[in-house]
């Protein structure tokens, strides 16, 4: 009995070889897609944190019934690009494994067209027709290089001027307006209603902030075009920092005098670090700047919440668009499906991503369509849409411009903190430091 | 014929050296399999990256010493944020010391509830340190926080801790104290190490207690003192979680401490070869300190069994 349950040397042989093919077939990707009835995996990766968390990829769910010869594998690292996502990306991309689509920073993209990693998109959307003129321009401009093009929108997002309607109206100040081209809500408008929505008590204490000043990057380079300062000669092909040039500095320190001169803005001793949002929520900030990633948060409120426009001063209007692309790399063995992937994530996925994920969106038809339409506070939706339409700027074309951005960052604190009160000193410091960098960071000519 | 009986239990004897010395190698295997794999070859290729440029897309390129001249002579902020490290380290390692040997001394003594007293210093040492780094972030808060809060209560207007370049730094080393619990630990095994009939010699001979201190509890300790020195000096240069969460590095670069910026510089803007200098620059620096502290350890670092084989 025992004999007959034995297996000979050669059986063991045969049998760890046949099982070690089964195995080993059954974990090349080739064999796994012969299984998956012949669809190609292609593989996309987010980096979505809360509310957006589950909306992307349950909008991305019926990918795989539109296009059945594609089999989407959805990843997505929570956090934004520095809290892990870029590890990843990066890892995987010198392991030669990255995923077939992924988002990027639009300050990435040139690091990535200056190494050829990406795949040209322009035959698909030739030959399939595709409509790029529903994007905001500045964005397809972006993602273009030498003819081709190397990525869409993975959403749209402009920065508005949240304000207290009810604590303007009370203090008969002029509302920051809806409309983009609205001659008035100059800066002088801005300056007036600030003056109107400040409030101190009988010790001289301030109890009511006009506005917030804030470090973030954003919002200070818009002052600086609102001033018609530049960051840099040209943006396209940038070779000096122009930040200390007379414009720039005047809207820098116009932005810093707002705190520090005049005493509109919260000082960073009355401002927690979580505190803008807490002061505007119990009624004692009139305005402060944000995207849609805030709606949540104005949804029920004591007082009536409304978006409205930056001021516009002698270079105009002006506002901060984000743009980030989606990217095929060139080490993608589904290509096309990628590009379906694109077109569904821009197409049908597109009103879910609006609806329950909150985002502005990516094409303005969509955005007219769900975000506008959104009938929950805060009012005047179309600030964003008009924003993204008429005020975005496009970030220096530099392979290093998110480390040029840290280090003028580091200056502007000082500015933003009191340390420095002369915002000429600051810029002149920042031209300094990044001067160098800019010419290490140029690519194309 | 005393030959031939040897033989056999010759025989037995290499085959069972044979055998534990396999049955070893297989034990130490994984670890050494670990060690070669996760740390000796990322440290060899680290090094040779520092003379390298790559940033992950493309392959390396040599750059000779062009990182290391970058570090020492161009970019400041190698250098500043080395020297705020060592700032830091400076004050909060003897901090740490005298705070963690001051609450053992007094949980080493007999009173009710002392194992409830061990337990509450010692579990912030337990504690995610992100989760404490958010945790501080609010006791930092400059109108909400719990410090601020308190020092109202005496008429103090508190700073914006971690909005000030002054501040931040003091408001590292503040935090840094709350988890001395680890090292009370150590000390009091430390303390009830050491015999009680020295402290009985020392009252006999009429000895207070600031000379029993002095005297006999301090260098009884000092080999402990000695250890938590070198293990604080790595630990403070290695400070990382709490700028990285709490400050990002500002106001105006005020916390970039020296493992934020080489964070940065390998993740953020992906030069690792310039990381990987910095990393070496670091290492050898921390291995220079620890050796320094070694150098100074024989004239205030009492072992007893080495003055017990002096007397002998």
């Amino acid at each position: 009995m025992t004999r007959k349950m034995r297996m000979s040397r050669r059986d063991f042989l045969r049998a760890t070889a046949a099982g070690s093919m089964l195995a080993g077939t059954h974990w090349l990707p080739g064999m796994s897609r012969v299984l998956a009835q012949d669809a190609q995996e292609v593989t996309v990766m987010f980096w979505d944190g809360p509310p957006l968390i589950g909306i992307r990829e349950k909008a991305l769910e019926p990918f795989s019934d539109a296009y059945p010869n594609c089999a989407l594998n959805f990843t997505s690292v929570p956090g934004g690009p520095n809290q892990g996502y870029n590890d990843k990306l990066f890892t995987s991309l010198a392991a030669g494994i990255p995923p077939d689509v992924f988002i990027i920073e639009i300050g990435e993209l040139p690091g990535f067209l200056s190494r050829d990693l990406l795949v040209d998109i322009k035959p698909y959307i030739e030959s399939d027709g595709y409509d790029l003129s529903q994007f905001p321009d500045l964005a397809i401009e972006a993602y273009s290089h030498n003819g081709g093009i190397y990525g869409l929108p993975d959403n749209v997002a402009s920065i508005a001027i949240y304000y207290n309607q009810d604590m303007f109206e009370e203090a008969g100040a002029m509302l920051p307006s809806a409309q983009w081209d609205d001659p008035a809500w100059t800066v002088d408008d801005f300056f007036a209603s600030c003056e109107k929505l400040t409030k101190t008590d009988a010790n001289g204490r301030t109890t009511q902030w006009a506005c917030d000043v804030t470090g973030w990057d954003k919002v200070w380079q818009t002052w600086v075009r609102i001033f018609s300062g530049q960051l840099v000669d040209d943006p396209f092909f940038p070779t000096e920092c122009t930040l200390n040039e007379a414009a720039a500095v005047e809207g820098l320190q116009f932005y810093a005098d707002l705190r520090w001169e005049y005493g509109f803005a919260p000082r960073p001793e009355a401002l927690a670090e979580m505190g803008t949002n807490a002061l505007m929520q119990t009624g004692r900030l009139g305005m402060f700047y944000s995207g849609s990633w805030s709606f949540p948060s104005y949804r029920e409120t004591d007082f009536t919440v409304a978006l409205g426009h930056y001021p516009s001063g002698p270079g105009g209007r002006a506002n901060y668009v984000y743009y980030f692309p989606l990217v095929i790399p060139k080490t993608s063995e589904a290509p096309e499906c990628a590009w379906n992937l694109l077109k569904y994530f821009n197409g049908p996925a597109m009103e879910t991503i609006i609806k329950e994920g909150g985002l502005q969106g990516t094409s303005f038809e969509a955005q007219e369509k769900w975000f506008v339409t959104d009938p929950l506070p805060p009012a005047n939706k179309h600030v964003m849409l008009d924003a993204a339409r008429h005020f975005a700027a496009p970030d220096p074309v530099l392979t290093n411009w998110g480390e040029i951005t840290q280090i003028m960052q580091s200056q502007i604190d000082l500015l933003m903190i009191g340390e420095e009160r002369d915002a000429k000193v600051v810029a002149d410091e920042i031209v300094r430091q990044v001067n160098p960098l800019i010419l290490e960071g140029q690519w194309r000519s | 014929m005393s030959m031939k009986r040897k033989k056999p239990f010759a025989k037995f004897k290499i085959g069972y050296r044979r055998g534990e010395t396999a049955l070893a190698w297989a034990m130490v295997s994984p670890w050494l399999a670990g060690f070669f794999l996760l740390t000796a070859f990322p440290m060899a290729a680290s090094l040779a990256l520092s003379f390298m440029d790559w940033d992950m897309l493309s392959p390396p390129r040599w750059a000779g010493l062009a990182n290391y001249e970058k570090l020492f002579f161009i970019d400041p902020l190698a250098l500043h944020s080395l020297k705020i490290t060592v700032v830091f380290s400076l004050v909060s390692i003897p901090l740490n010391i005298v705070f963690g040997l001051a609450i053992a001394m007094l949980l080493n003594t007999n009173i009710r509830g002392l194992s409830v007293f061990r337990t509450i210093y010692y579990l912030p040492a337990i504690l995610s340190g992100v989760a404490v780094a958010i945790l501080w972030q609010w006791i930092f808060s400059t109108e909400f926080g719990l410090l601020n809060t308190a020092l109202r209560l005496f008429g103090i207007e508190g700073p914006a801790w971690l909005g000030s370049k002054i501040w931040v730094i003091p408001a590292f080393v503040v935090m840094r104290l709350w988890s001395v619990g680890g090292g009370m630990v150590i000390y009091l095994a430390g303390l009830q190490a050491i015999p009680t009939d020295l402290y009985e010699a020392a009252e006999i001979d009429g000895a207070n207690w600031q000379q029993r201190i002095l005297r006999i509890t301090l260098p009884m300790l000092s080999p402990t003192i000695f250890f938590q020195l070198i293990t604080g000096v790595i630990f403070s240069m290695q400070i990382f979680t709490e700028t990285f969460i709490m400050t990002n590095g500002g106001p105006a670069n005020a916390s970039l401490f020296y493992m934020l910026y080489l964070y940065r510089q390998a993740f953020q803007y992906f030069k690792m070869g310039y990381a990987s200098a910095l990393a070496w620059v670091f290492f050898v620096v921390i291995l220079l300190l620890t050796l320094i502290l070694f150098a100074t350890a024989k004239f205030w670092v009492y072992y007893e069994a080495e003055s017990d084989e002096d007397n002998s």
